[in-house]
């Protein structure tokens, strides 16, 4: 199958007439601009055999008077950029200063946008930009998932590793095969090829939805410090105050017990279900922390439902040992690496095997 | 003359389905291939952006298939054909079309 190598002209031309096809559907600019190169070339090379100079601007008309007249004879609006919305801000809403400012807001934009489209590689990013819709078309449906999780199970994230995974109704479980349903749907919905399936203000509830998912992202990446150097104070400090100010993420060296740091108010801690933890102690009643032996942390029953946090539990105190060989007490909530809470029963009966 | 021009092109917003149909009623084809088709007809005015319109309102309003084609020459082509809806509409516009001409012949006829 021989590749079409595109002549300059008909790079350049379609390079400029892309940006006026921003209000069609990825797909069918798609289409549209592979039929208008193979129809350009020939264009070129009937010009060319003929003896006449190239331009296409003179052939087939400028790219916006193309453009206008496609979409005149297909039927659909044409948007020329900018300079139209001004156009109409400036009939519909006739005089007053908001007008004025919006007007000459708009018009600064359309010269900066104007200049802007003009440069090559602004032109390169924008042919790129639409390689990625399949990663956006995932991407939002795990993000939508995250923002159901915020809303109905009160965490709509949490980490296995270091990665961020969904949550829903208090479950990661639920959330990750729910994010996959709706990763399929939302990517055949994205590959969709005939008539628009959204109206509208369907299209705005969607926009909207997607911002708050952006939004929920920016915070948790917000409350993100990252770890840092462990700088412990003296006996037993609290645990919690210490991720509250100093924003690390890791207790101690090992893997199998860290802290949640998405929620600073309350930290969580994480403990690997099934895993033996060496240097993980709980207090006594004397708040001292019991010495010697292993914990294994047990498997846990799945619970499911709303609420999914810990409402129905009291926070337990455990006792750390950090890099430098001293003890910390963490007191909180604690949870397996599934987002599942850990009772206190539980907490209380590894204790007494420690004891005993 | 600029007037016989504009009067041409008002005259050919009217009929461009119909035009664009009766390029592939005989055998399908591509967009380029189909304005050149249009314009060895006589519709030397006929515009490459008004054809490509054409098409895709056509396609959309079902008149219309379209697949792509191999070639060994140069890039793959897709092309057009008129479905049975597609054809159904070329005969009622076609029949339009003569009365309407007719009508117009012999009004401008009676002069």
């Amino acid at each position: 199958m021989p590749e079409l190598l595109l002549s300059q002209e008909t790079t350049d031309y379609l390079a400029r007439l892309t940006p006026y096809l921003s209000h069609l559907r990825y797909e069918e600019q798609a289409e549209l601009l592979e039929e208008l190169a193979i129809h350009l070339e020939s264009v070129c090379d009937v010009a060319e055999a003929s003896g006449d100079s190239v331009v296409l601007d003179r052939l087939v008309g400028s790219p916006e008077s193309f453009v206008a007249e496609y979409c005149e004879t297909a039927g659909i609006p044409f948007a020329s950029g900018p300079e139209r919305v001004v156009a109409e801000v400036a009939n519909e809403q006739q005089t007053g200063p908001l007008t004025g400012l919006l007007t000459w807001l708009l018009g600064r934009l359309d010269a900066m946008s104007s200049r802007v489209a003009g440069r090559e590689k602004w032109r390169a990013f924008v042919g790129f930009v639409p390689e990625l819709a399949p990663a956006w078309w995932v991407a939002r449906a795990v993000l939508l998932t995250m923002v159901l999780g915020e809303l109905f199970g009160g965490d709509g994230a949490t980490r296995i590793g270091s990665i961020p995974v969904p949550r829903l109704f208090g479950s990661t479980m639920f959330g990750m095969v729910f994010a996959t349903w709706l990763a399929t749907k939302s990517v055949a919905f994205g590959r969709r090829k005939n008539k628009p399936v959204l109206s509208s203000v369907a299209s705005v509830g969607v926009g909207a939805i997607c911002f708050l998912a952006f939004a929920t992202i920016a915070f948790a990446a917000a409350d993100s410090h990252g770890p840092v150097e462990v700088v412990y104070g003296g006996a037993y400090p609290p645990i919690a105050e210490s991720v509250v100010e100093q924003g690390f993420e890791h207790l101690a060296s090992h893997d199998e017990l860290y802290v949640d740091r998405w929620d600073t108010e309350q930290p969580n801690a994480m403990i690997q279900v099934g895993s033996t933890l060496g240097t993980f102690f709980y207090f006594d009643g004397e708040v001292f922390a019991e010495d010697g032996g292993q914990v294994e942390v047990p498997r846990l029953g799945k619970q499911m439902g709303f609420p999914g946090r810990q409402h129905h539990l009291e926070p337990a105190s455990a006792a750390v040992r950090g890099p430098d060989g001293d003890w910390y007490r963490l007191h909180g909530w604690f949870y397996t690496e599934f987002g599942e809470p850990v009772p206190p029963e539980v907490v209380t009966s590894a204790s007494n095997q420690m004891g005993s | 003359m600029a007037n016989d021009d504009l009067d041409n092109t008002q005259l050919l917003r009217g009929v461009l389905d119909l035009a664009v149909l009766s390029a592939l009623t005989k055998s399908d084809g591509y967009g380029y291939e189909i304005v050149r088709r249009l314009r060895e007809s006589g519709l030397e005015d006929i515009g490459d952006a008004s054809v490509y319109g054409t098409l895709r309102r056509l396609y959309k309003a079902g008149a219309l298939t379209s697949y792509v084609q191999p070639s060994e020459e140069g890039p793959h082509r897709k092309y057009y054909g008129l479905t049975a809806l597609g054809r159904e509409q070329y005969e009622r516009s076609a029949k339009s079309w003569m009365r309407f001409r007719d009508t117009i012949d012999s009004l401008v006829g009676g002069r």
